[in-house]
């Protein structure tokens, strides 16, 4: 029966040209299945909503703050990097490499930072649970930016504009805080600039507008946004390649952790993923149960009931984590939005193009996965037509990239 | 004490103790509201269970609320144990949910996360003198 | 919305209270194994030939004794990694017998009438003390492959490390009553289920190895506990290294296990942590 369905596809596909060559692409029929989890792809872009765990998002000189922030290369040691040295705006705020060597090597990918306001989980292990939290990490981790807090409060202090835009914004004297107040501060703002790091409609979205318009008016079958291949690609991503397992909603991503089969040895031991990242979690004094968390302290409801020592709604989902076997060497799934210009892939950044990718699910090694019951993931066997179908749908997810822009008349009376 | 004082102690101790035995009897009372998510008899219980929003959202954190009676129209006001699994898959959810009773026979539950599309199998456990009762209930997401 | 707020009024106490307990604790476990600890007995290893190639004999022994393992179980497709260990730690490992050649032929081998002759080659050279751990599901227990596994563990007096559902369990009980069952995650059974094949089968222990349910935050589970009570000479813990890289997770699993075998009497944890086993191999090896 696959079989049949391949070589019908492949067949369909050798005739294919013939509807390439013409703007009018055909939409393919879809069956109810197929449709509903084509609508839970999105809609695209996401509603935003204001981060509750930070009292500086969505503030409009915390944003501009937070952007000076992150190209400030004084935020590290010596000066030697600033997030916008790893994660570059005209690379999808990433760094287009494997594995990066800042002050040491790295053994994780950096990351895009792409649409990750109201996220669950920060880090390819989910150690964090809010972005500002995680915007600190790299400025704590020795490898990256290694920050001497002492120095930087000095250095920041004795910058009179920096200093008055931070008190205009924060209501703070820079120079009266404690280290982790800073920390904490200076993560808030970097947070809130990057909440305005975000990619607008793919032609996938387009896609799906249409097809779902159809569904409530009277469908028009010409002229999908996809071609026939890329819209092959999609049948294979929410049929028999079950990626909506994992890469579902209109994040294509479930913000939840797997294992499919990447190695997870470094170069000089392992890394634990999901394991160390709830262990992290659970110690981390700037996680969502900690003091740092501006909702805490507008939940009167608690109180009412008598009951004081209670933890914050938004912090639930971290309350709430268990520590399973599984959770070792499991990694973050990832967003595909812009998939296309994220290269390399993967925790590890082991898998160097999108092709790659697509063979790694193809020729997946099961025996790597400890499955019980009905398996999830198993290797694909796709053709190479097949093979090309996924890919050029993967790169139909990509959508224009736009972040906050300069706001230089802000801090107008700090100059 | 003269008769008419304590006579009227007794009197009012009476009237009290009627008092308290209405209230308590009205609180004890366990009545299930119609049209919940779950609504059935399972053994000796009559349970509830409502969750925070319909249709469940893939990944996201949902809590639930439950009512609990034992058929006799007594609130259950013992433990709840709950997990949620993919019986196709052989795995549960990533999250352990815990319950709080709110008042005799009325809890709420959080800390569930359905982390993929499919068959979830929602898993109560009651515990009652005559043991455990265990109330599945399978949903698609 | 509104419900996210009603969730936050109710949300316990006791849930805050244990979440503090437990941040101490995952603190304290980070702390390496030391001479005070409890030593423990891994009865689900596996070094197959992926992780021979990753983590050398030297290094995986290593890894053991970090653990502050006296003892570890170990099975490997092919046998070959077994012997490696066993020559290179001779007081630590207990050699098993795994029928596969390869990893991958977890529902192929019983189908595979040349697994007998294997087996008896390898037992006639080498020492064991069990054979496993090995798949099977149901009816297939009645095999050709598995019946000879099961009279070659007879005949040398060793264990089988049976992965399966209480069924496969039973049919090899019933081709031989005196069979040594050393059942797998305990069939990913729920705990009663377990205390059912316990109470019906003398010779039958459990292995505790990708199981979750019976502790969480360092606390057991009060259905597990009543199991742990009613059977403390039959239960073991295990890791279940299945690929390469899980080799590493025999420290992190051995700090987890102590900490939950701390929430029982310590005669119990004692049992379970590595008592049963020792008396496993024992039998086994005499
Ligand atoms: C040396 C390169 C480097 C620098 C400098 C750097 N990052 Fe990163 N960033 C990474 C790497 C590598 C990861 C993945 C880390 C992990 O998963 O543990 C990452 C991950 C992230 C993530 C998580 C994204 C997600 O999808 O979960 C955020 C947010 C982030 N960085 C923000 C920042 C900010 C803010 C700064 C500046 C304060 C910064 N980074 C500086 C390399 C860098
Ligand atoms: C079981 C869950 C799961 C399923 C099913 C799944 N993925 Fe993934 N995917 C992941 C995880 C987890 C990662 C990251 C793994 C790592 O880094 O070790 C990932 C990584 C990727 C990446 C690399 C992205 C990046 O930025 O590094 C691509 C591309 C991808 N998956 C595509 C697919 C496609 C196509 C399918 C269907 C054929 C699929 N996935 C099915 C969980 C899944």
């Amino acid at each position: 029966m696959r079989n049949a369905i391949k070589l019908c596809i492949t067949l369909c596909l050798v005739f294919l040209p013939a509807v390439w060559a013409t703007p009018d692409n055909e939409t393919l029929d879809y069956d109810t299945h197929e449709l509903a989890f084509i609508r839970s792809l999105g809609p695209w872009p996401p509603v935003s909503k204001k981060d509750e765990s930070n009292r500086f998002s969505q503030q409009e000189d915390a944003i501009e703050l937070g952007r000076q922030l992150f190209f400030d290369r004084r935020l590290s040691l010596n000066n030697t990097s600033s997030c916008a040295d790893c994660h570059q705006p005209d690379l999808a705020f990433q760094d287009g490499v494997a594995l990066n060597t800042a002050l040491a090597p790295l053994h994780r990918n950096t990351t895009s930072l792409l649409n990750l306001a109201n996220r669950p989980w920060y880090g390819w292990g989910g150690e964090h649970d809010s972005l500002w939290s995680q915007s600190i990490r790299p400025m704590l981790a020795t490898a990256e930016m290694h920050t001497d807090l002492s120095a930087l409060q000095k250095v920041l202090s004795q910058d009179s504009f920096f200093q008055c835009a931070f008190q205009q914004t924060t209501g703070l004297n820079l120079a009266d805080l404690t280290q982790q107040d800073l920390l904490v501060t200076i993560g808030k703002l970097l947070a809130s600039y990057q909440e305005t790091i975000q990619s607008g409609k793919s032609r996938f979205d387009l896609f799906r507008d249409q097809l779902v318009d159809a569904e409530n008016t009277s469908p028009s079958q010409k002229n999908a946004i996809l071609t026939a291949e890329e819209q092959v690609g999609l049948k294979i991503f929410i049929g028999e390649g079950r990626c909506t397992f994992c890469h579902s909603g209109a994040h294509f991503s479930n913000g939840e952790f797997g294992d499919i089969g990447v190695s997870f040895f470094t170069a000089n031991g392992i890394d634990k993923g999901r394991y160390d990242g709830i262990k992290a979690l659970r110690t981390d004094p700037y996680s969502l149960l900690g003091r740092y968390n501006d909702a805490t302290k507008n939940s009167n409801d608690a109180k009412e009931q008598g009951n004081t020592e209670t933890i914050p709604h938004n912090a639930l989902r971290t309350s709430h984590l268990q520590l399973l076997h599984r959770n070792w060497g499991e990694f973050k799934v990832p967003s595909l939005r812009n998939v296309g210009q994220t290269a390399p892939y993967m925790h590890n950044g082991s898998i160097s193009t999108l092709m790659d990718t697509v063979d790694f699910y193809s020729e997946l090694d099961e025996e790597r996965l400890h499955a019980d019951g009905e398996k999830i993931l198993r290797p694909l066997h796709l053709t190479p037509i097949e093979k090309d179908s996924l890919q050029a749908f993967l790169l139909s997810l990509s959508g224009p990239i736009h972040a906050a822009q300069e706001k230089p008349s802000l801090f107008s009376q700090c100059r | 004490m003269p008769w008419t004082q304590l006579s009227r102690a007794v009197f009012l101790r009476a009237v009290l103790w009627l008092l308290s035995l209405v209230v308590t009897n009205t609180v004890m009372a366990c009545t299930l509201p119609a049209g919940s998510d779950i609504n059935r008899q399972e053994g000796e219980f009559l349970i509830s269970v409502q969750f925070d929003k319909q249709p469940l959202e893939l990944g996201a954190l949902h809590s639930i609320q439950a009512i609990i009676c034992y058929a006799s129209g007594q609130a259950y006001t013992g433990e709840i144990k709950a997990d949620a699994i993919m019986p196709a898959h052989n795995h549960g959810m990533n999250y352990q949910p815990s319950f709080t009773m709110t008042s005799p026979g009325h809890y709420t539950g959080t800390g569930f996360v359905f982390h993929m599309p499919g068959l979830w199998r929602l898993r109560l456990t009651l515990q009652s003198d005559n043991g455990k009762q265990l109330i599945e209930h399978d949903f698609v997401l | 919305m509104k419900s996210i707020n009603k969730t936050l009024k109710s949300v316990s106490l006791l849930g805050t209270l244990l979440f503090s307990g437990s941040f101490l604790q995952s603190v304290h476990a980070e702390a390496l194994p030391s001479a005070g600890l409890m030593p423990l007995i891994d009865t689900h290893i596996h070094y197959s030939h992926d992780a021979v190639y990753s983590t050398p004999p030297k290094k995986a022994i290593e890894i053991l004794r970090e653990a502050g393992l006296q003892k570890a179980f170990v099975s490997s497709s092919s046998d070959k990694g077994t012997q490696l260990l066993y020559a290179e730690a001779p007081d630590l490992i207990v050699p098993v017998l795994r029928p596969y050649r390869k990893r991958g032929e977890t529902s192929t081998w019983l189908h595979d009438e040349t697994v007998p002759a294997m087996l008896e080659e390898l037992l006639a050279n080498n020492t064991y003390a069990g054979i496993g751990e090995f798949h099977v599901y149901g009816k297939d227990a009645n095999l050709p492959v598995i019946r000879r596994t099961v009279e070659l563990a007879s005949e040398y007096g060793i264990f089988l490390h049976l992965h399966g559902d209480s069924d496969a369990v039973e049919y090899v009980f019933e081709q031989d009553k005196d069979a040594r069952i050393l059942w797998a995650h305990s069939g990913f059974d729920n705990p009663e289920d377990v205390a059912v094949m316990l109470e019906k089968y003398p010779n039958l222990t459990a292995d505790l190895a990708f199981r979750t349910s019976h502790a969480y935050r360092g606390k057991v589970d009060e259905d597990w506990r009543k199991l742990f009570l009613a059977y403390p000479d039959r239960i073991m813990i295990g890791t279940d290294t299945y690929t390469p890289e899980r080799w590493y997770y025999v420290v992190d699993h051995a700090e987890w296990s102590r900490t939950w075998l701390a929430d029982l009497p310590t005669d119990v944890a004692e049992q379970i942590g590595y008592k049963n086993a020792q008396n496993l191999a024992a039998w086994a090896l005499k």
